[in-house]
């Protein structure tokens, strides 16, 4: 249950399938699927010398080449690789498709294979995107690939598409056959889950795996349930760089760093390739701040051990580390950038302060006190605009139900406080995303005198980190589902299937984007549960700014203006009110 | 129960129980598991348990959040009260088929072994306790008792504490890892080894071929293709001779002679630019080969067709005008078509042959006529890089092989300790170092002329690039720990790499061979030269790397590493004058 070491299986097989020199194609989406678990020297070692594009149409004719197409079959690439074969500009083809293909167009590109080049047709499904061992991604950008229909109910028809062939492509690159259940509020999360059902069903002979103890289970969320997640601040090292700055198929573009270095602009942040990213990459700024300086220290030490060169001995082992040492060296001067970038962000930002305050809102209960503190960084200069909107976004989802909540006076201060009319009505967005009648689940355990009982009990224990003492929702259900306890009738198997057995493989898909910080706490499950084994996955990889970003685009897709509208409307409520 | 099992007649190696169909080694085994299983008819254990139940939760009931629930309210709730007691583990064999594997109680799962196998599952393997036991979790000391718990893990049945056995699988009779067994107890090992087996991921994930379905369809459609471009090819043969015949001046019949003319008309637009004397010869030429063109192939009547059926432009009579293909005969607008060369024999085309003529021909037939040909000659073409290409695979499949047993015989001969220069095994040893550096110099100076070649475009000089820069990580990775190595011989070696063998340290074991010691250490020092040079020409380029990089701390220390390497060539060469 490792989706980079299955992806890294699929590429590898693939270049060792066919030995010599060869070029490797890749289409828009195959290209960061690749890149993001295999390095450029790890190519070269399976004597792949050239990378292109197939949609790239500048290619040189080579034909004492081999080429390795790894191509998503979707119409685009497929008339690409059509054009290709009519006038092939390398000698042999082998074509594997990340997932599969549909017999009429593999007897189209059969047709066309004039000069018959192709030796070799095969299906890898490698069709997601591996960002942990345990952590996967659809990566549909809300930029691009609306995940929305007409609703915050409905699947766009696209997206519907590629999220079952990413999952598909999942269960069968790890080889497992689940069975499914979902979250049951979520007409979203249903779906998907009949859809995968069927298609299972369908490819009969691809899932006809060895049983296991117990079956694997795939249980199906939907982020409406828990919209508090992807708004909190981030403090460990992962969920942090994306929160401030964004994770990008494994990349992240500093060029917005101030005295920047050119190599520095865009640095690769794998935990595959960057052994010291992995061990930190969970750790809080704090920790890592003391362990960066270990690491210049280390590194100091070598460069004074290489400055001390005295006899030939220490002069072969020089010439012989240089190359690692170089490694370190790039290496340091990258996670020091990232992590004096963070640093000085949060200062800017006064994110410290803000998350106090968020953290507040998501996990204890205290009205009068968090409304205080509220109004007070609403005022204050020094909080930037956007943490102003989350912060009363956190306050009106939290005290929704709340008896003389003031929402309505928050939405007042905002608008003295220079935020425009697009901006406050997003958070009318959020209500109606992710209000509490949306919800399935008691988010803030204060709907019930037990639950309430218990969140208070939980307060006893006293907190670790007043800044990440937030624990995601899915950390509940995973606790309940782990224990057998999962309510059925809250998240029922899919329609003719059940198990009563402990389940021991889980996979988590969120429809709606999976966070870092969920990430983290599954990571986290993994290493202290004897015998879980837990991959998360979503549709994306949310920050609160690109979480934010897609409610909006689908309101302004589907229904335009209602939005402000209900925030004026609450405004002069408001007015009344007060 | 004993009377059903003897009439059974089963065989005394394995006995199913005839309640829960448990394969159980022998009699023994399955009368001790009826007594613990199975000592009451199931039914009845059900039904007094649920009974007890029942009556607990009314009990409960009143403290409960659902204090208001009447009396009256638990017949309509009895089917989640049922399912709670099922949660609870008290009839696991009612679950609908589960036999045998019943859920674990809620709450404490980790390491949770099944109690009816306890019985089952043999414990012949466990590890005897005593009195100091202790984990045997690697990097795990924990004292095994009272504090820290004792268990067995049911698999390979050694002794862990409580959180190094806290995993669990199911395990049948054997104690073998079998998935219609029983949750067991096991370590950490164990599981991750069942885990092994069940994902099943040793050849990866899922792939399926369709290489076979789509080379039956192509073969099909080839056919197809093939005797098309056959027949277009002959037709261009065919028009290629009529091309001939007019340009030598002899007309084939029916056609008329005409006046020669070293020039071959194509249209009657290119002809009206003639002068004009010449234009009215031109012109009947023109035709007479258009005429003997369309014996090849039937020509489409231009009246019905009103557009060029590639691009789909309407013709007119000026601005776009309709003209013939001559290989299919369609009719084509004059931006799909072009002059196509014509060859007398296409078989040897496109090497070895010149073209005797050209006429018109639409896109689609040159594409089909002439690309398949082109395709499978470019791939003949030897190449340069391709031809260095080889020979690298070779010489790194060479020392693929010659390092490991390099490395080898390196190990053996620290072994021994003190060795004497002349003993075979050592002169083995260099001889196959100097082969090893050899090749090591070989491989780099090809990789480096790849780098060189010449290149006429972006995209093959990026490939020679990565080429070399490959080739370069080779060297790197495998020949400096090769250049290490001298430190290894220079303990069985005197220090100078010339000076003779007094301190050898083991003289008395044979008598040293005064010239083949010679020798010996000049081959030696002549390949730590070629080292020495090597790592200078690298250290050279780490300057150069480093200092287009602007960094000087790594462009100093390298500096100095280089002047060491200098003096010690030096000192090298200087001691090899000595000795010659």
């Amino acid at each position: 249950m490792n989706a980079i070491t299955a992806l890294q299986f699929y590429i590898d097989k693939m270049l060792t399938d066919t030995p010599g020199m060869k070029v490797l194609l890749l289409d828009a989406e195959t290209t960061p699927i690749i890149s993001m678990v295999a390095t450029q020297s790890h190519l070269l070692q399976k004597e792949t010398y050239l990378v292109d594009r197939i949609e790239n149409n500048s290619r040189d004719k080579m034909r004492h080449l081999k080429c390795v197409c790894f191509l998503r079959p979707t119409s685009d690439s497929l008339e690409k690789l059509i054009q290709e074969l009519r006038d092939p500009c390398y000698g042999d083809y082998y074509l594997y498709f990340s997932n599969r293909i549909k017999k009429t167009a593999i007897e189209r590109l059969a047709e066309m294979d004039e000069h018959e080049v192709v030796r070799e047709v095969q299906e890898f499904y490698a069709d997601y995107y591996a960002i942990n061992p345990d952590c996967f991604s659809i990566n549909m950008d809300p930029e691009t690939t609306p995940l929305y229909g007409d609703s915050f109910t409905s699947w766009d028809t696209t997206s519907f598409t590629r999220t079952v062939d990413g999952l598909m492509g999942l269960l069968l690159s790890l080889k497992k056959k689940p069975l499914i259940r979902y979250q049951k509020q979520s007409a979203m999360a249903k779906r998907l889950a009949t859809e995968v059902q069927f298609q299972i069903q369908q490819e009969g002979q691809l899932f006809d795996f060895r049983k296991s103890d117990t079956p694997p289970i795939l249980l199906v969320l939907d982020r409406r349930n828990d919209p508090v997640t992807p708004l909190l601040s981030q403090w460990t090292y992962q969920a942090m760089v994306h929160e401030l700055i964004g994770i990008r198929n494994g990349r992240v573009d500093l060029s917005g760093v101030p005295d920047i270095k050119p190599e520095l602009k865009e640095i690769v942040l794998s935990c595959d390739q960057d052994s010291y990213f992995q061990k930190n990459m969970f750790l809080n700024l704090g920790d890592l701040g003391a362990n960066i300086k270990s690491y210049v220290d280390e590194y100091q030490t070598k460069t004074k051990s290489n400055m001390n060169i005295e006899s030939i001995a220490d002069m072969k082992r020089f010439v012989e580390d240089y190359p690692e040492f170089r490694k370190l060296s790039g290496n340091v001067s990258k996670h020091v950038t990232l992590v004096g970038e963070l640093s000085r962000l949060v200062d800017q930002g006064n994110v410290l302060e803000v998350s106090e305050l968020e953290q507040s809102l998501a996990c204890s209960d205290s009205h009068n006190n968090d409304l205080k503190n509220l109004q007070r960084l609403i005022s204050s200069p020094k909080v930037s605009d956007a943490s102003k909107i989350r912060l009363v976004q956190l306050y009106a989802l939290r005290y929704e139900k709340f008896q003389g909540n003031a929402v309505a006076s928050l939405i007042d201060l905002l608008y003295k406080n220079g935020l425009g009319e697009r901006e406050i009505s997003t958070l009318d967005t959020l209500m109606q995303y992710g209000g509490s009648s949306q919800r399935q689940d008691d988010l803030f355990s204060n709907e019930s005198i037990l639950s309430r009982g218990r969140s208070a009990l939980k307060g006893l224990k006293g907190v670790e980190n007043v800044y990440t003492q937030h624990q995601p929702q899915l950390g509940q259900i995973l606790e309940l589902l782990l224990k057998m306890r999962l309510k059925e009738t809250s998240y029922p198997f899919v329609e003719g299937t059940t198990s009563r057995d402990r389940p021991q493989d889980i996979i988590v898909f969120m429809v709606g984007g999976a966070t870092f910080e969920e990430a983290r706490y599954i990571s986290m499950l993994n290493s202290t549960t004897p015998g879980a084994r837990i991959i998360l996955g979503g549709t994306t990889i949310h920050n609160s700014r690109s979480f934010m970003q897609e409610l909006v685009r689908a309101q302004r897709t589907t229904i335009p203006g209602q939005g402000s509208d209900a925030v004026r409307d609450r405004r002069t409520q408001g007015g009344i009110q007060l | 129960m004993n009377g059903s099992i003897n009439g059974n007649g089963t065989p005394p190696q394995s006995v199913a129980c005839p309640i829960c169909n448990i394969n159980l080694r022998n009699l023994a085994q399955l009368n001790h598991h009826l007594d613990t299983i199975h000592p009451e008819e199931p039914e009845d254990v059900k039904s007094a348990v649920t009974n007890f139940f029942r009556s607990a939760q009314k009990v409960l009931n009143p403290i409960t959040k659902q204090a208001t629930t009447t009396f009256k309210n638990i017949p309509a709730n009895s089917s989640e009260l049922l399912r709670k007691i099922q949660d609870l583990d008290i009839d696991s064999a009612a679950g609908p088929g589960n036999s045998m594997a019943g859920p674990p109680p809620s709450g404490g799962f980790q390491g949770w072994t099944d109690p009816r196998a306890d019985a089952i599952v043999t414990k012949m393997h466990w590890a005897r306790e005593s009195e100091r036991d202790v984990c045997f979790q690697p990097n795990c000391d924990k004292g095994l008792g009272i504090r820290f718990g004792r268990q067995h893990c049911r698999s390979c049945g050694n002794m862990f504490c409580e959180t190094h056995s806290s995993f669990q699988i199911k395990l049948d009779a054997q104690a073998r890892h079998d998935t219609n067994g029983l949750w067991c107890r096991v370590c950490e090992a164990c599981f991750v080894k069942a885990k092994k087996e069940d994902d099943g991921l040793h050849a990866g994930g899922v792939h399926r071929s369709l290489t076979t379905d789509f080379m039956s369809i192509r073969t099909k459609s080839a056919e197809k293709k093939h005797l098309e471009v056959n027949r277009l090819e002959k037709r261009i043969e065919k028009l290629a001779q009529i091309h001939q015949q007019y340009d030598s001046g002899v007309s084939p019949s029916p056609v008329v002679s005409s006046p020669t003319a070293s020039y071959s008309s194509l249209s009657s637009a290119t002809g009206s630019v003639r002068a004009k004397g010449l234009f009215r010869s031109v012109t009947s030429r023109g035709q007479q080969l258009k005429v003997a063109e369309q014996t090849i192939v039937n020509w489409e009547d231009d009246a019905t067709v009103p557009a060029c059926f590639i691009c789909l432009s309407i013709f007119n009579r000026y601005g776009n005008r309709k003209h013939h293909c001559r290989l299919c005969g369609r009719v084509i607008c004059d931006n799909c078509s072009t002059k196509t060369p014509l060859y007398l024999s296409m078989s040897s085309y496109p090497d070895g042959s010149e073209s005797v003529g050209h006429t018109r021909a639409c896109k689609e037939c040159i594409h089909t006529a002439f690309k398949r040909r082109e395709h499978a000659a470019d791939r003949r073409r030897p190449n340069a890089v391709v031809k260095y290409y080889g020979s690298l695979i070779r010489l790194k499949a060479r020392i693929d092989i010659a390092l490991p047993r390099f490395q080898e015989m390196l190990t053996t001969l620290g072994q021994k300790g003190d060795m004497n220069q002349t003993h075979p095994d050592y002169q083995l040893a260099s001889r196959t170092r100097k082969e090893l550096l050899d090749d090591f110099a070989l491989f780099d100076a090809i990789s480096k002329k790849i780098a060189k070649l010449p290149t006429h475009s972006q995209h093959q000089k990026q490939l020679n690039t990565n080429l070399y820069w490959w080739a370069t990580q080779y060297l790197q990775t495998n020949m400096f720990p090769l250049s290490v190595i001298p430190k290894v011989f220079g303990k069985s070696k005197p220090p100078g790499n010339s000076s003779p063998t007094s301190s050898s340290p083991s003289p008395s074991i044979s008598s040293p061979q005064p010239d083949s010691m010679d020798n010996e250490a000049e081959i030696e020092s002549l390949a730590q030269l070629a080292v020495m040079e090597d790592q200078k020409r690298l250290v050279e380029s780490y300057i150069e790397e480093a200092s287009r990089k602007r960094k000087f701390d790594d462009v100093k220390s390298l500096k100095m590493s280089l002047e060491e390497l200098e003096n010690e060539i030096a000192a090298i060469r200087s001691g090899q004058r000595r000795s010659l």
